[in-house]
């Protein structure tokens, strides 16, 4: 195979590796990816070396790779997603004809962006053993190809066509491996952690105060932690699901496709840390539970279960709470934030309801028509209720991928013509329907259910995010749930044994904690308990010091003695007390008028110092002799007596008054 | 620039031999590190942190395992039986790997200041490759045997390191072999005066066999025969027809600093030498003249190394430094004259 064909495998292949990301982080998506991988997959599989498409197609298709990255948006979400796009369709172009050398370094950069941006977008633990599989892959790829190339021009060796060791190849993993874990945490860090962008960037819940339901994202699919939940005191098992709803925003006002709320009447909590602060009026009930919860994402609102008495931050930050029940924290504020609730478990802490949960937009004849419908007869708020949940979850399917149209109302569109959406569709809907038989209702956007985190508690990611329905029946507010069953988030077991399930959440536990939200925070934190250690560790320092050092100067004789042995290159060597002793006398012959050229090897040497002073001939050849044996050969050297009686001779010789040398030629 | 020189010798004295060369990976590497840094710093990205962490730590692993396996590796090379001046000789590389656990792999083997490059695609660990490596020797005469670099690239080809290997011993490259015209015989051969009685005449065709007489060549003693009859019998040959020719080099220069007469006598000795082998591929005994030094004609390897090592040494000398034998006057001989 020729190193054209050799090097278009290997980035084509390189393209698939880069590829894996991409669907499961949704920063590309398919009808941009599928170009893409069916070039890489064409191109891998090819055994010829493939020409590059001409540059009049080239020309051709640039234009319309940027029209179609265009139609695709998403620029207002953030630079990755079409930047993402953009590259896997200029990739896709590039590959053809990748193996000749004018396009592998452009081909391998676009490659290397596209890697890059599927790995900025991963969040799940897996990440880590896809970065070693890339790591390998990378190592692998090299190898092959540094034969490829070295194998053109080379003289001898034959073609070299091999897999790099194995040894070299894990070798480089675990040591690049050991390396990486700390700089990893010595890296600095001037910006709280980031983890995954919810590409397409419109929540699908409501935990803002504003839910817009014309777009949609694709939030669910992210696994970024959001925040940690704790009950302490209360056994695993004993969580009621119920209790993991928390809630971000309640709203009431639904205006040309949305629930928004204002600002206006916002009313500061007290700010204290360890300070608890009441969240209902009157005195509180009894068999309260306590949650501990840790904000890990940027959200700007506290979350809290429906029945929250009292709130307790535990640092100074100050709490703004909205007329929808926001609790609203400035943007800005250091993360991870710990703060606790007290609620009741069995009560919905919510103001009574009043006109504006009753509020339906224009043209809702038809809502009011279905609701009669799907309610018959039946008088009971109650059962109405639950008859419109049911319906709502019978008759409509559940998807992420509902695009409602901007001029039509997304109710009425979900409703009557798509009959498909997410949480936000089916509880607006329920709500609107539930207002049209006079039913105060309400929606509520938060996070519902959450992953156990091994240790006792929970954590709530993105994924878990979820509209639902309050409704004031039977004089009080229930929770309803018309979402259909797969898209209820609620308390996530992983799949597997016991054992398997336990270490598979403790293993996300850690990554979430240690690696995705890695903050300037727990270096600060690091740093402090490291000067504390060594403070306190302050007695023991001296002989530690002493015992690294002995450890130090032994390695450093080691060293020192290894560089004296014969494995050592020769120029490292210094000369034996025989080659000095041929270096002088090849001073003593130059000053005598004997030609000694810089290059001359010292057989040369012993050659025009014997024509010319050929007493000393046999001595020479022994000096030669020795000096050879014993700089080259790895032989002993002789004895200095020895050395220096031939010198000795041979300057004797040498120093001896000019006299006439025969030269005169053999006759034949 | 007194620095860079400072350092330079620093890092010669320290790593003695050991060269870094910088390749296009390294490049690449050195814009996007930083790049990388950027992103992640910029965004706050722990994914991006990893991977920046991840790349780093590759890079200072490559350092490593390819610092590791370079200072582990030792090479010898053995020099060609027979070397001609501008013809492929094959030199044997011996490269040891006395690592314990890691393989060497793509070791490059070059011979500094001379063509040739071998690949080696795995020294074992503990273990030795062989490779011939063709090379070619521009000049003849006695050379010491090249150095030979050892280049590693693996295991991420950020850096080319090599070291020097520096080489005990010498190689003696015979004169280039060119085409041959018309051959200047020194006709000596009806006034041997070299050859002993007897002597020369060796593998003519065998006449007769007789009782040993003083004066008769030892070698001529056929010893099957001589053990059968218990008494010393020698085997009487024909006279060889073949004639005993000697070619003459006369190695004085009308000027002995004259670069084109030097090129010049370069070229005589390479066509005196390709004529000599010639003859005796031949099977025609040949002898060499050169100066005042006689080689009595013969043939066979060892004869034929003994005029070619005469050859591959002789050097060029002024006028009246090394004369040709009178006798051989108005004798045709390899010499250079100077155009009027």
């Amino acid at each position: 195979m020729s190193a054209v064909v050799e090097r278009q495998r290997w980035l084509a292949a390189l393209a698939l590796a880069v590829a894996v990301p991409l669907p499961l982080t949704g920063v590309v998506s398919w009808p941009f990816l599928l170009p893409f991988l069916a070039v890489a997959l064409w191109v891998v599989s090819s055994r010829r070396p493939l020409a590059p498409p001409p540059a009049w197609l080239e020309n051709v298709l640039a234009p319309l790779i940027l029209v179609a990255v265009v139609a695709a948006g998403g620029v207002q979400y953030g630079i990755l997603r079409p930047v993402s796009q953009l590259a896997v369709l200029v990739a896709a172009v590039r590959l053809p004809g990748c193996g000749q050398r004018s396009r592998t370094l452009s081909t391998g950069g676009i490659l290397a962006l596209v890697g890059v941006a599927g790995i900025a977008s991963s969040t799940h633990p897996l990440l880590a053993l896809y970065l070693l599989a890339l790591l390998t892959f990378v190592l692998l790829a090299v190898g092959r190809l540094t034969g490829v190339a070295l194998t053109e021009g080379a003289t001898a060796g034959g073609r070299v066509t091999v897999w790099p060791p194995a040894q070299l190849v894990m070798g480089s993993v675990v040591v690049a491996v050991l390396v990486a874990a700390p700089l990893f945490a010595l890296l600095p860090r001037l910006r709280s952690p980031f983890a995954a962008a919810p590409f397409g960037a419109r929540s699908v819940t409501g935990f803002r105060e504003a839910v817009m339901l014309h777009g949609i994202g694709d939030v669910k699919e992210s696994r970024r932690l959001v925040m940690r939940v704790a009950f302490p005191g209360v056994e695993r098992g004993r969580v009621s699901p119920d209790w993991l709803r928390l809630v971000g925003a309640t709203v009431k006002h639904y205006r040309a496709g949305g629930w928004v709320e204002g600002r206006l009447k916002s009313q500061r909590l007290a700010g204290h840390p360890e300070h608890p602060v009441a969240l209902v009026e009157g005195a509180p009930a009894e068999g309260l539970r306590r949650a501990e919860i840790v904000l890990e994402k940027e959200t700007g609102v506290l979350f809290v279960p429906g029945g929250a008495v009292s709130l307790t931050v535990h640092s100074a930050v100050a709490v703004m709470r909205e007329p929808s029940g926001v609790l609203r924290i400035p943007r800005g504020t250091e993360l991870p934030l710990p703060y606790g609730v007290e609620f009741d478990p069995v009560r919905i802490e919510q103001p009574p309801p009043d006109e504006v949960d009753l509020e339906l937009p224009s043209g809702s004849d038809n809502l009011r028509a279905l609701a009669r419908q799907v309610t018959g007869r039946t008088t009971n708020s109650l059962a109405a209720a639950l008859a419109i949940e049911q319906h709502l979850q019978r008759s409509y399917r559940y998807t992420l991928r509902t695009h409602a149209p901007v001029r039509e109302d997304p109710v009425q569109w979900f409703l009557f013509r798509s009959r498909e959406g997410h949480c936000e569709f089916f509880a607006s809907s329920m709500v609107l329907l539930l207002r049209t038989l006079d039913i105060p209702a309400r929606l509520q956007a938060g996070y519902a259910g959450g992953e156990p985190d091994g240790e006792g508690g929970y954590l709530v990611r993105d994924s878990q995010a979820h509209a639902w329905v309050l409704a004031y029946v039977n004089d009080k507010w229930r929770v309803f749930e018309p979402t259909p069953a797969e898209g209820r988030p609620g308390i996530v077991e992983a799949a597997g044994g016991p054992v398997l399930r336990w270490g598979w959440q403790r293993i996300e536990g850690l990554w979430d904690r240690w690696v995705l939200t890695f903050s300037l925070t727990d270096q600060v934190e690091f740093a402090r308990r490291a000067l504390e250690a060594l403070a306190a560790g302050g007695r023991y320092l001296p002989p530690v010091a002493l015992a690294l050092g002995g450890l130090v100067a032994i390695v450093l004789l080691f060293k020192t003695r290894r560089k004296g042995g014969p494995g050592r290159p020769r120029a490292t060597v210094r000369p034996t007390h025989v080659t000095r002793a041929l270096q002088k006398t090849m001073h003593g012959a130059a000053r005598r008028g004997v030609a000694v050229r810089p290059a001359m090897t010292a057989r040369e040497f012993a050659g025009a110092a014997s024509a010319a002073f050929p007493a000393s001939g046999e001595s020479l050849a022994w000096l030669v002799r020795e000096h050879e044996r014993s700089r080259y050969a790895e032989g002993a050297a002789p004895a200095r007596r020895e050395v220096r009686a031939a010198v000795r001779a041979i300057t004797r010789e040498i120093e001896r008054p000019s006299r006439q040398v025969s030269g005169s030629p053999a006759l034949p | 620039m007194k620095i860079i020189g400072d350092a330079s010798v620093a890092f010669e004295r320290r790593f003695p031999g050991f060269t870094l060369k910088p390749t296009a990976a390294f490049w690449v590497f050195l814009v996007t590190v930083p790049l990388l840094g950027m992103a992640a710093l910029n965004t706050g990205n722990n994914a991006l942190y990893l991977l920046l962490a991840l790349t780093m730590g590759a890079f200072v692993a490559s350092g490593v395992f390819s610092r590791h396996t370079l200072s582990r590796l030792r090479v010898r090379l053995v020099a060609p039986g027979e070397a001609f001046a501008g013809a492929a000789a094959g030199v044997q590389l011996e490269v040891s790997n006395r690592s314990r656990f890691l393989p060497a792999a793509l070791v490059v083997c070059r011979l500094l200041g001379l063509p040739g490059r071998a690949v080696i695609a795995r020294v074992p660990p503990g273990g030795m490759a062989l490779v011939s490596l063709p090379t070619v020797f521009p000049r003849r005469g006695r050379h010491g045997l090249p150095a030979v670099q050892v280049q590693v690239r693996l295991p991420l080809g950020f850096f080319v390191k090599s070291v020097r290997w520096p080489q005990a011993g010498e190689v003696l490259v015979y004169p280039r072999r060119v085409r041959v015209g018309v051959v200047r015989w020194a006709g000596l051969a009806h006034r041997d005066e070299a050859t002993a009685p007897g002597r020369g005449r060796r593998g003519g065709e065998v006449e007769q066999l007789r009782q040993f007489r003083p004066g008769d060549d030892r070698r001529d003693i056929h010893w099957k025969q001589t053990a059968r009859q218990q008494r010393l019998i020698v085997m009487e040959r024909r006279e060889r027809s073949l004639p005993s020719h000697y070619l003459a080099l006369d190695r004085q220069l009308p000027r002995r600093d004259d670069e084109t007469l030097l090129q010049r006598f370069e070229d005589l000795v390479s066509e005196v030498a390709s004529s000599a082998l010639e003859q005796l591929h031949r099977g025609e005994p040949v002898g060499l003249i050169i100066g005042g030094t006689v080689t009595p004609p013969g043939s066979g390897s060892v004869h034929v190394r003994r005029l070619l090592e005469h050859l591959a040494l002789v050097q060029a000398v002024g006028p009246g430094e090394d004369p040709l034998p009178a006798l051989l006057s108005g004798e045709p001989v390899y010499r250079l004259v100077e155009a009027p």
